[in-house]
């Protein structure tokens, strides 16, 4: 049959015939399936989601030791004080991280619509790296000052005598002015080098569809 | 065979199996990326399973999840097989049948991703409002992209013909 390159059914037959000869005769084998369900998602969102769940147990293993520390110093108040802070804080990142995980649960979504799939895997993928931003800005330049704080109270000192050690201090403010921006930046180029492509990729994908252009 | 949910699927998997064939193929170039995303798109289907409702078709269902992974998956080699084979195409004899088969596939493989998306479930036979309903696009704008597409695909069929 002489296959009419304009007509639309013609297209569809020729499409029929090219798919049953390249893509029917294949066979999966049983065991290559039961292999690839016990294989672990490759997809960034999981990857990502992977990350957060790490970061949480991170989290919760700091409480701990902090729980353990307070009841081995119950006797030094100004201790219990600064790690009540440092204790409230790490909660804090602790239940907003978990939120942020319970939402990326995008495996029971795969059979969404595309658009709507796309739309989430996005929001998830930017709120995740904007988790990365927080820990990185606010979570590490916190942890310098605290470790410190925490250290000298530890040795009987009070907050304001830490406070008002030049030589703690001045290590607080080169950790603050140096280090911390220099890890925030390093994370932000390794998010855009591991992630940049995909982002771009859903963006491109979701406005070709939700436009006529 | 017991009808487990494990059995369920794996026999509904080897009767469907040419669209993950076909997506995977569309979607990648090179050994790894199609492998790996063989993986995915079984994997996925796999873990959503539990979701998918025995009313609605199989095949609709399984073409949304493996679109949605090959729509997702981050790929290690960038499309060149795709349009290599165009152009090489255009340079064999293409009157004859597999000509025709071979181009129409290379063509609709080098197409982006949405455009793919969109003309290979009108290929496969799927209404336009189905192709809304499971791209989450609106039925208006899936007519017009589709009537653009296959003005595009015939267009670059015939220059071929022209050429040959």
């Amino acid at each position: 049959m002489k296959v009419e390159l304009s007509n639309d059914e013609d297209l569809q037959l020729l499409w029929t015939r090219m798919a049953k000869e390249k893509f029917e005769s294949k066979k999966l084998e049983k065991e290559n399936i039961m292999k690839a369900l016990k294989q672990k998602s490759s997809l960034d969102i999981n990857k990502l989601k992977k990350g957060l769940g790490i970061k949480i147990l991170w989290c919760c293993g700091f409480l701990v030791s902090f729980f353990v520390l307070m009841l081995l110093n119950l006797d030094k108040v100004e201790f219990l004080k600064v790690m009540s802070v440092a204790v409230a804080l790490y909660v804090l990142a602790a239940v907003i991280m978990y939120i942020e995980y319970r939402k990326m649960d995008s495996l029971s979504r795969m059979d969404d619509s595309v658009l709507e799939l796309m739309r989430h895997n996005l929001k998830a993928i930017t709120s995740a790296l904007r988790m990365e931003r927080i820990w990185g800005f606010f979570v590490m330049p916190l942890a310098v000052p605290g470790g410190i704080l925490i250290s000298s109270t530890l040795k009987g000192n009070s907050i304001m005598e830490t406070l008002q050690d030049r030589q703690q201090l001045m290590v607080a403010l080169v950790a603050l002015i140096a280090v911390v921006p220099l890890m925030g930046l390093l994370t932000e180029k390794m998010n855009k080098s591991a992630f940049g492509a995909q982002i771009a990729s859903l963006q491109e994908n979701i406005i070709k569809m939700e436009t006529l252009g | 065979m017991p009808s487990t949910p494990s059995n369920i699927f794996l026999k509904q998997i080897g009767a469907h199996e040419g669209i993950i064939h076909k997506v995977v193929s569309l979607y990648t170039d090179g050994k790894e990326d199609k492998e790996d995303l063989y993986q995915e798109i079984l994997l996925q289907s796999w873990k959503s399973f539990a979701n998918y409702k025995a009313e609605a078709q199989f095949s609709t269902w399984l073409y949304r999840v493996a679109l949605n992974t090959a729509l997702n998956f981050r790929r290690k080699y960038q499309k060149t097989e795709a349009l290599t084979a165009t152009q090489n195409l255009s340079d064999t004899d293409v009157s004859a049948g597999s000509g025709d088969k071979e181009m129409l596939y290379y063509i609709v493989k080098s197409l982006d991703e949405v455009d793919k998306m969109l003309i290979t479930l009108h290929f496969e036979g799927y209404k336009n409002g189905e192709i809304a309903a499971i791209t989450g696009m609106t039925t208006n704008y899936v007519n017009v992209k589709l009537h653009r597409i296959k003005t595009h695909i015939i267009h670059r069929l015939k220059s071929v013909h022209n050429e040959s």
